[in-house]
């Protein structure tokens, strides 16, 4: 139990009885095999015995590329281990439980808060820090077909705001497609409601938002250049999107896509 | 069977995750019977290799010859990890063990005293091949 962003975690796990009420154990670890958060049905006993056990497996799993994913189906329940980012979820229920909420729970929710976490902590480590300003603005932007794989995500999060300081975490919108094309389209650039791009841009204290990060409900991710759209009474639930940016993503008009500021 | 009952019985994805098993019989479940079954299995496509063991005798059959003793040792470590991780959680007994990599995905399973591991694509039916090892 270490670090900061427990606190959230241990809610969120916390919750997990409530959400599966055929679930018993469910905790996180990571890959140095602390325990960051756990259930009140999850003995420390047994958090270390799975994580000894699971490491056991993950230093001989180099073969078929690492573990992403560990599932036991017993007679009289099932064990699930996934890894999201540098983190394991275990969580153990019944064969009973529902699969469709369990899944949602291990696949959704909680890949979501950690990508969260995560993003709000990597400017505290200056390693990070570094590798992620490098590939920022025109390198990416030069090739928006760079897609990076993540956990689909479904929940629209507007974050409380700090009085005088930036969101903990971006705020994230859901909006539905528009293609646009023509000579005067930019490839690499997708068009939004200038009243969205202002709030944003005012929980920012008013710095510019230029870049916007792209998900789709299957967890194709790009980031790209920002621009308001011309009308003036634009759609507020729209974001034209140019068709090369749309391969990249593969989506198409009228999907449904998560959209996040960019801030440098 | 007949071929028709088999496509009938043909499961989807979901199978595994929603926890729907098939009971085998004994006489499906001896070696030999294993053993051929697992010949089949192996000539599908997105299967790259399978090992059959039980305490006297074992069959290793791997696309990749010169990484034969990784696969036999991840097998031997998975099948372990989980007796111990079910022990510990009261799972009861571990019918079917999968575990996902990037690149391939590894599918055990005991039955009586056979140990079962067949690694294959990551994209590939493994709730299929369980019903195949049953059936």
């Amino acid at each position: 139990m270490t670090e900061a962003p427990n606190n959230t975690l241990q809610t969120v796990i916390a919750e997990f009885n409530h959400i599966n009420p055929e679930a018993s154990s469910a905790f996180i670890f990571n890959r140095f095999g602390e325990t960051i958060a756990q259930n009140e049905a999850t003995t420390k006993e047994q958090t270390q015995s799975l994580i000894a056990n699971f490491d056991s497996v993950t230093a001989q799993a180099q073969i078929i590329g690492g573990v992403e994913e560990f599932t036991i189906q017993g007679s009289q329940g099932q064990l699930n281990i996934t890894a999201i980012n540098n983190y394991f979820l275990a969580t153990v229920s019944s064969r009973a439980a529902d699969q469709k909420r369990l899944q949602s729970f291990t696949h959704v929710l909680v890949p979501l808060y950690i990508k969260l976490l995560d993003s709000t902590q990597k400017p505290l480590e200056p390693q990070e820090e570094k590798e992620t300003a490098k590939p920022q603005a025109e390198e990416q932007l030069e090739n928006p077909t760079q897609i990076i794989e993540a956990p689909p995500a479904k929940l629209t999060l507007e974050p409380e705001v700090p009085s005088e300081q930036f969101p903990a975490y971006p705020p994230i919108k859901q909006f539905m497609v528009e293609k646009i094309g023509g000579l005067l389209a930019p490839s690499d650039t997708v068009r939004l409601d200038a009243e969205t791009i202002s709030k944003w841009s005012t929980l920012y204290k008013g710095k510019p938002i230029t870049q916007v990060s792209i998900e789709t409900l299957e967890g194709k991710k790009i980031t790209c250049k920002l621009k308001s759209v011309k009308e003036e009474k634009a759609n507020q639930g729209i974001i034209q999107v140019p068709e090369k940016i749309l391969q990249a993503l593969q989506t198409g008009k009228g999907k449904l896509v998560m959209v996040k500021p960019v801030v440098k | 069977m007949s071929k028709k009952q088999k496509n009938d019985l043909s499961p989807s994805e979901s199978d595994f995750k929603q926890g729907i098993m098939v009971e085998a019989s004994d006489d499906l479940l001896s070696f030999d019977s294993l053993s051929s079954s697992l010949a089949e299995i192996r000539n599908l496509t997105g299967v790259v290799g399978y090992i059959l063991r039980n305490q006297t005798t074992a069959i290793l059959d791997i696309e990749e010859q010169d990484k034969v003793v990784e696969y036999a040792v991840l097998s031997s470590q998975v099948h372990e990890a989980s007796v111990q991780m079910a022990k510990e959680f009261s799972l009861g007994e571990a019918e079917s063990i999968l575990v996902e990599g990037k690149t391939l995905k590894l599918l055990c399973m005991c039955l009586g005293e056979n140990r079962i591991s067949v690694f294959m694509d990551k994209d590939a039916t493994h709730a299929w091949i369980i019903k195949r090892i049953l059936i």
